[in-house]
């Protein structure tokens, strides 16, 4: 089985650094593929724009997706990815900053798997991306291929 | 005209119209009551009188008795008595009734003369054929007098019932003029009333009913020369005053709202933008230490190490802040908040978190309060969490939650308050007066950490539940943390005043920084 890819969505160079090195840390090796805006993360996943090549039914494993992103925003990518049925499987967990009551309260209304804040301390950090890696890609049983 | 001029116009017309009606009735009492005594009078002139006199004068010629001649002595008496009186006023009648008395006069005569005739027995054929001739003549002009005096007594009859039938014309003419004199004066009333003053109170009342609704721009436009102009003028006045003011406040309220919106968004913005750069810092300093550790000294060491722990202490602060300002802007619920139990999940919460210490939270059961139970879990953590950090430093520490009576801070008056008291370090109470605001701290960051934000937070909490938060304490004998989470009793337990010890002053004098 070849490894599958995970989609970082996530607009800032220095946190897609530090996730790639928590990644490299908890010995994750599926490829990271990033995203640095929501249209770039659409175009990925359904394969337009700089991505028309690619075969759509090749969905990531797992998407981890900022909500404060440039030109479409992590909400919005959500509402998209759920709303079509080739990716609607797909696990998806915000990986943000904030702790607004309204955008944990949106992002589970619009379908997220998890939500979880992004720590200060990268000792902490590491060990959330550790947990996220172990729980979606080795315990939780994957949505079959379609 | 003024509401109450017309109403007086308008009784006193009333009541006029009303007297003349009244006047015109009792007068036409009156003259009928007279014209009826005339005419009853009229009618006993031919009953008794004239028609009497024509039958005793009938009975005489035929009998020629001794007894009808008295009887129509005592007739004719009887009836100039009668004719005797002054009844008429009008000269017609009069002239009539004296027409009438002179008729009298000359049947008295006529008869004497017949009685003399009959006196005087005649002698011879042609004395007595004579004296037949003259009594004839005599009888023929007794009866003409008679039939006279029945006719002008029939005239005299005629007029008084013409009289009668005329005053009653008259009275009813007078009665149906003023009857309509009053319908006018009523229907003008009527007008009057509607345009002057129910026209506008239903304007007004319109005008009252949008207030009610929330409409400023409803005017009454009421232009009439009254109190209810002036009324209504005044209220138009107050309506544009009103309508001003309120649009204003809406206007107010906008730029609240933006100002809000604004805010909240810029709380947003720290929350996720202030943190990332925080989370860099702290990442690739480790990653420094992790990756190039070996070609660093340990002074180098310690920097990356001062770097990390003030980035860490910048994200605490970033956290604190944002909660401060969700506790101040978030919507307050009400419910019935069980205190002692949010206290023990808090307390079993530290207890696990710091579980080497020893630790003796005595926490009063069945305490709850009506508040906002996110806010109040905010706020109790707050200052368990503090109790617990200023008693690190004891080697049994004794944390307490419950509810008491006191008279502070306002002397003399005795309020139930809860509690959190601690054994730990306390502080002095020359600097209480900072103790609640943001940044402020009684203690040296290396002793004992922390933003100085909680405590901020907590009075935050307090006062949006309307209550008050205050402090006592002293240097190394503890610290106890007084709040209320309602306004003050309006009828608090009195207590006689007393000079006080000055617990809850401060002073100014002493206030040096302890940081």
């Amino acid at each position: 089985m070849t490894e599958k890819v995970i989609l970082l969505v996530e607009d800032n160079p220095s946190d897609v650094g530090l996730t790639q090195r928590a990644f490299k840390k908890s010995a994750i090796h599926n490829e990271l593929m990033v995203a640095e805006d929501g249209q770039e993360a659409l175009d990925y996943l359904f394969c337009t724009g700089a991505h028309s090549g690619r075969n759509i039914s090749d969905t990531p494993m797992l998407i981890l997706l900022d909500l404060k992103l440039p030109r479409v925003d992590g909400l919005e990518v959500l509402r998209r990815i759920r709303a079509d049925s080739r990716t609607r499987r797909i696990p998806v967990v915000i990986l943000t900053s904030s702790t607004e009551e309204q955008d944990i309260a949106s992002g589970y209304d619009l379908g997220t798997n998890s939500y979880i804040r992004k720590p200060v301390d990268f000792h902490q950090f590491a060990e959330v991306v550790k947990q996220l890696g172990l729980y979606w890609l080795v315990i939780n049983e994957a949505p079959p291929d379609r | 005209m003024q509401i109450r001029t017309q109403q007086y116009v308008g009784a006193l017309i009333s009541a006029l119209l009303m007297a003349l009606i009244g006047v015109t009735l009792i007068h036409s009492m009156r003259t009928t009551d007279q014209a009826i005594q005339r005419s009853d009078f009229v009618n006993s002139l031919n009953a008794k009188g004239i028609s009497g006199l024509r039958l005793v004068t009938v009975e005489y010629i035929i009998y020629r008795s001794e007894r009808a001649k008295q009887q129509w002595q005592l007739r004719h008496d009887s009836f100039a008595q009668l004719l005797a009186q002054d009844v008429f006023e009008d000269p017609t009648e009069q002239s009539i009734l004296e027409n009438i008395r002179q008729q009298n006069q000359y049947l008295k005569d006529a008869f004497s003369a017949l009685v003399d005739l009959n006196r005087e027995p005649g002698g011879s054929v042609q004395e007595a054929a004579l004296t037949r001739e003259v009594e004839r003549r005599l009888v023929t002009q007794l009866m003409l007098i008679s039939q006279d005096s029945v006719i002008d007594a029939r005239r005299l009859a005629q007029i008084t019932a013409d009289k009668i039938r005329e005053s009653q014309r008259q009275t009813s003419q007078l009665l149906t003029i003023l009857v309509g004199l009053i319908g006018i004066v009523i229907a003008s009333h009527f007008v009057t009333t509607l345009n002057q003053i129910l026209t506008p109170i239903k304007r007004l009342k319109l005008g009252v009913e949008a207030f009610a609704r929330g409409e400023f721009s409803f005017r009454t436009r009421v232009k009439v020369n009254n109190e209810l102009g002036v009324l209504s003028q005044t209220f138009d006045q107050m309506a544009e005053r009103l309508g001003e003011t309120m649009t204003a406040l809406e206007r107010k309220t906008i730029q609240l709202l933006e100002t809000n919106r604004e805010l909240e968004s810029f709380s947003y913005s720290v929350s996720h933008d202030l943190r990332s750069p925080l989370r860099g810092i702290d990442g690739w300093g480790l990653a420094l230490i992790e990756d190039y550790g070996e070609q660093l000294d340990a002074t180098a060491h310690t920097y990356v190490e001062r770097i990390r722990a003030d980035t860490q202490r910048m994200g605490q602060l970033i956290d604190d802040l944002l909660l401060l300002a969700r506790v101040t802007r978030a919507e307050i619920k009400h419910e019935l908040v069980d205190l002692s139990g949010l206290a023990q999940s808090v307390a079993d919460r530290l207890k696990s978190a710091q579980s080497e210490r020893r630790i003796e939270f005595v926490i009063q059961p069945g305490l709850s309060a009506a508040g906002d139970p996110r806010l109040l879990e905010i706020g109790l953590t707050n200052l368990l969490d503090n109790a617990s950090k200023f008693t690190g430093t004891r080697a049994e520490a004794r944390i307490e939650f419950g509810e008491t009576v006191t008279d502070e801070p306002e002397p003399g008056v005795r309020r139930r308050v809860y509690f959190v008291r601690d054994n730990g370090v306390g502080f002095d109470m020359a600097h209480a007066q900072r103790l609640f605001g943001a940044f402020q701290r009684m203690h040296k960051t290396s002793e004992f950490p922390g933003t100085g934000i909680g405590l901020a937070t907590v009075q935050r909490v307090v006062h949006r539940h309307g209550g008050s938060v205050w402090a006592n304490a002293k240097p190394d004998q503890g610290c106890t943390f007084y709040f209320t989470l309602s306004p003050a009793n309006p009828n608090p337990l009195r207590m006689p005043t007393r000079v006080d010890d000055g617990i809850s002053e401060t002073s100014n004098e002493n206030s040096k920084e302890t940081s």
